[in-house]
């Protein structure tokens, strides 16, 4: 504790003006890697605020949140199952199902919520970063509850100690389950959680030998779940013989393997590692690599002072990195809703979010989500722009899934006359299998649920003072994305919005007596923005 | 016929190699209607003869192969696998050590017309158990991993297809791409769907535009990082716009010779065989196949996958079989690595090491290949390798697509005869 405030001393300015050369450009910056899609008017904000003030605001001052209740399922007992008919068991294992169903929708469009209205930005950045780190599917682990408990764990060390988490994960009943360790037992060892900790949670390939593995297996027998997904400790099937691993000896059970884990030399770099390359969008040089984890590690894991002084160092805002990282699909769902100033609902962020690759609390394997521009596929492109448009009002989810669309049969006629006409696919709902499909149907639910998009571009505009073509474009582009757009592309979108306002029969300028035509144009033209380049970069 | 006559769009990759000057010239110019000029100007030329096509199958999670090709009449496996061993009465057996899971009935009929060739006991020296490494091993050919540059299909399609290539060369059908297809020259074209691969807006003009916004003369950015990452993502836009009318066209069109299965895993494959039958100029196309990891419960989970396997690949390769394009296709199919050779105490197996790798088509010459791993001499409770997989790779780079080993792979590795 001293030696944070002795930390503080040193390397924060005391009032705003000591902070040289801090611009809007550098403090959206922040605001985009801490949180989530920087508005304007919060740019604005931090650029008075100075640097050291914002940075100690959102590394410091948390949002008054209570905790979401967690509802276990009542199952019936084993004894009363057995007196039930066999339909009736069926019948209440679908009840529970159902319910935990229901709960883990409930939680996750929270947890979008918490994302969208951001009082606390970067407590919700860490936490998806650490569920990318500690991973946990939903897709196997069936109880909910399970999955509540661990996003609860995660909010509580996610800018707390890393030490402190990865001790909470080892007795962590959905990551225990997720990798199999109720089943790891003395005499039966299974090495999946032995494995994974070692190469993901903590110190990486080649820190450790295949041998290491079966010994820390060993040290993590009966460590189990309850019957209420509940943490439990089963020492009848705990192998307490002596064990040997990364160069220790001893009678060693979960909580040494802990610790012995967080003495390695390659935890702190491979714990800054991680942050690092997730915050920067780049992986460390060597030696800014060694001075962050040798930095962890003087502070024991504390990671309130490590993100402060990533926050304060200048080369957090060095050119390469500016703007050069591809938003996640979650932070391009929320970013965008964010920087449209648009009451999104969560379930629509969240299916969003899973339909361009991201499903909160499904990772795809335990190595978590790829980041950066593994992100970007022809597909996942098109789709990003979709979803913009479905955010803006000017795309409706069945023109996306339509496997019979117009613009298919159109250019078929089109091409040369002489080509038959497209054959309609034999099962319509082919586009519609697989994970997909939740997502499609999750979009069409919000639809169906009479969610409109409340803008006005217009009066915005207007208040902005934006008239001539390329002031409106000029502000659009300001307001919309993260990086300035290229030249020819701004003149396009300016050449675009001059040939519509002609449309209009309007004159430079007099765009705002258009009407709701006029904001249909302004819409039209948002949506080229988010579909562009540039707009998947933050 | 299902073969579009759409004109060939201009490919990005020569615009970016410079190779075709005046093409180059004319995309540069900023206007529409040098565009339009641009793409009437050559015709779609199909390449001479029925190009061959390769299907490279992931199953990824690490497949238990000893529950795929079951060496039924080995006391080594019967012994250690006492609650997941499959009894050799359920066995489709195809000699008299070894036989299929019983799920694997249409690829049981495939190994009977010799169209599926069995390559034993691949892996590679000094193997890794975690399923990341292991997998960018494979995907890569190289220990390195990722760091050694690009997918090994990258750099076979650099050497197979040196300039030209419809962007739809490489298709990834599903999620994420894998690394395998990772390419910097042939970026691959990937999506889940076919019907939902458009860019949707309510006007013309709309789309017009986004057409343009792809276009590389002033990519942008404020910084070197930036320009890098924009110029990227310009190529991807490029190639989406490119490819999403005729992929979508040719699942539309597809009229498949077999009844596919309804699940995720037998639409992808039926949109494969689309894009080969609509020759498109597609010339890899990566699937993957999830659900091997089983270090618990593995009977249910992996019969399971093997039910899926068989019902969709099995359909996959009975349509191909029945048409000219479909001939000239491949199937390679791998995961990560198989799984130890003892079962563990959850009834479930742990990361182990060498395990068959299953080609298949018209055109392979169905057999063994390789030996088989011997079940009691084994390395820490692993199969040994007796078969590199590179060599499984050499042959599909040399003798598949007639390009040189050495500008794929490190080393030759020796060819084998399943084609």
């Amino acid at each position: 504790m001293k030696y944070l405030l002795l930390f503080f001393c040193f390397s924060v300015p005391t009032s705003p003006q000591a902070t040289v050369g801090w611009d809007a450009r550098q403090a959206e910056h922040l605001l985009n890697r801490a949180g989530f899609g920087a508005r304007r008017g919060e740019i604005e904000q931090a650029v008075a605020q100075g640097q050291a003030a914002l940075v100690e605001a959102l590394v410091e001052r948390r949002a008054d949140v209570d905790p979401v209740l967690i509802q276990r399922p009542e199952e019936p007992s084993r004894r009363e199952m057995r007196e039930l008919s066999a339909d009736e068991r069926q019948r209440v294992q679908r009840e529970v199902r159902e319910k935990s169903r229901r709960q883990l929708i409930e939680y996750s469009a929270w947890s979008m919520g918490r994302m969208l209205s951001s009082e606390d930005p970067l407590l919700e950045r860490m936490t998806l970063f650490w569920h990318g780190v500690f991973t946990t599917s939903a897709e196997r682990v069936e109880r909910s509850c399970m999955i509540l408990q661990q996003d609860q764990l995660i909010r509580e060390h996610a800018l707390g100690n890393y030490g402190r988490l990865l001790e909470g994960m080892l007795k962590d009943p959905a990551l225990l389950t997720y990798l199999d360790n109720q089943v790891n037992k003395k005499g039966n060892p299974n090495e999946n959680l032995a494995r994974e900790l070692l190469e993901l949670f903590s110190l990486g390939v080649g820190n450790y030998t295949e041998q290491d593995i079966k010994e820390v297996a060993r040290a993590l027998t009966g460590r189990g779940v309850d019957g209420h997904g509940l943490y439990s400790y089963n020492k009848g099937a705990h192998d307490d013989g002596e064990k040997s691993f990364l160069g220790q000896k001893g009678k060693f059970g979960g909580d040494d393997v802990a610790r012995i884990v967080l003495a390695q030399d390659a935890c702190p770099r491979y714990v800054a590692r991680r942050i690092l390359t997730y915050l920067e969008g780049a992986e460390p040089s060597a030696e800014r690599l060694d001075e962050y984890a040798a930095f962890l590690r003087a502070q024991k894991y504390e990671l309130k002072p490590f993100l402060k002084k990533l926050f304060l160092d200048p080369a957090f805002y060095r050119e390469e990195i500016l703007g050069a990282r591809v938003q996640g699909p979650i932070e391009f769902m929320v970013g965008m809703s964010r920087r449209l100033g648009l009451d999104t609902p969560p379930l629509m962020l969240a299916a969003g979010s899973a339909l361009i690759g991201q499903r909160i609390f499904a990772p795809p394997n335990v190595k978590g989500w790829d980041e950066g521009e593994a992100w970007i596929t022809t597909s996942s492109m098109m789709q990003r722009g979709n979803l913009a448009g479905l955010l803006l009002g000017v795309v409706q989810i069945e023109d996306v899934i339509r496997a019979d669309d117009p613009d298919m049969e159109a250019s078929d006629a089109g091409d040369d006359g002489s080509m038959q006409k497209a054959r309609k696919p034999l099962d319509k709902q082919a586009g519609l299998k697989g994970a997909g499909s939740v997502a499609y149907q999750a979009l069409r639910r919000v639809q169906d649920a009479g969610w409109a998009p409340t803008l006005n571009f217009s009066a915005r505009l207007q208040r902005a003072g934006a008239k001539t073509d390329a002031e409106i474009v000029g502000w659009l582009l300001a307001d919309l994305l993260a990086v300035p757009a290229a030249a020819d592309t701004r003149a396009r979108l300016e050449s675009f919005l001059s040939g519509e306002r002609v449309v209009l029969g309007l004159k430079e300028g007099r765009l705002f007596d258009g009407g709701f035509d006029a904001e249909v144009v302004l819409r039209r033209l948002a949506h080229l923005i988010l579909s562009l380049p540039e707009a998947q970069l933050g | 016929m299902s073969n579009t006559r759409e004109p060939n769009p201009i490919d990005r990759r020569q615009l970016l190699l410079g190779g075709l000057g005046g093409l180059g010239a004319l995309a540069l110019a900023n206007s529409a209607q040098a565009r339009i000029r641009v793409f009437s100007q050559s015709g779609d030329t199909p390449p001479a003869g029925e190009p061959r096509t390769l299907v490279l199958l992931q199953l990824s999670g690490g497949n238990d192969a000893l529950s795929m090709v079951v060496p039924w009449a080995d006391d080594g496996y019967n012994k250690v696998r006492s609650s997941i061993r499959i009894p050799d009465k359920e066995v489709l057996k195809l000699d008299d050590y070894r036989g299929l899971h019983p799920a694997l009935k249409q690829l049981r009929a495939l190994w009977d017309k010799g169209r599926m060739g069995i390559v034993e006991g691949c892996s590679y020296p000094k193997p890794n158990r975690s399923h990341f490494q292991s997998m960018e091993i494979w995907q890569t050919a190289n220990v390195q991993g990722r760091k050694s540059g690009d997918g090994w299909i990258g750099r076979l399609c650099d050497a197979a297809f040196p300039s030209g290539a419809a962007p739809e060369l490489i298709v990834h059908i599903g999620g994420a791409a894998p690394y395998s297809v990772f390419s910097r020259t042939h970026p691959a074209v990937v999506f889940q769907t076919p019907y939902s691969y458009k860019w949707v807006a309510p006007e013309d003009e709309d789309r017009e535009l986004y057409r343009e916004s792809g276009s590389k003369d002033e990519p942008g950015g404020e910084s070197k990082g930036q320009k890098r990452v924009l110029e990227h993502l310009r190529g991807v836009l490029n190639d989406a716009n490119e490819s999403s009318l005729r992929v979508r066209r040719a699942a539309a069109n597809y009229v498949p010779s077999v009844k596919y299965p309804a699940d995720e895993f037998g639409e992808m494959l039926k949109v494969a065989a689309a894009l080969i039958d609509a020759r498109v100029g597609t010339r890899v196309i990566s699937v993957e196949l999830g659900g091997f990891d089983t270090h618990n419960n593995q009977r249910q989970a992996h019969d399971a996958c093997m039910r899926r396997l068989d019902a969709g690949l099995g359909a996959f390769l009975n349509d191909m079989a029945a048409s000219t394009a479909g001939g000239e296709v491949i199937v390679v199919c791998f995961s990560e690595f198989g799984r130890r050779v003892k079962e563990n105490g959850s009834r479930g197996t742990d990361h182990g090491v060498a395990a068959p790798m299953l080609v298949f088509g018209s055109k392979v010459k169905g057999g063994l290949y390789g030996k088989h791993p011997s079940l009691t001499e084994l390395d820490d409770g692993d199969l040994r390798m007796t078969t590199d997989f590179r060599s499984v790779y050499g042959t599909v780079i040399e003798k598949w697509f007639k390009a040189e080993q050495a500008k794929v792979l490190d080393a030759k590795y020796p060819v084998l005869e399943f084609v």
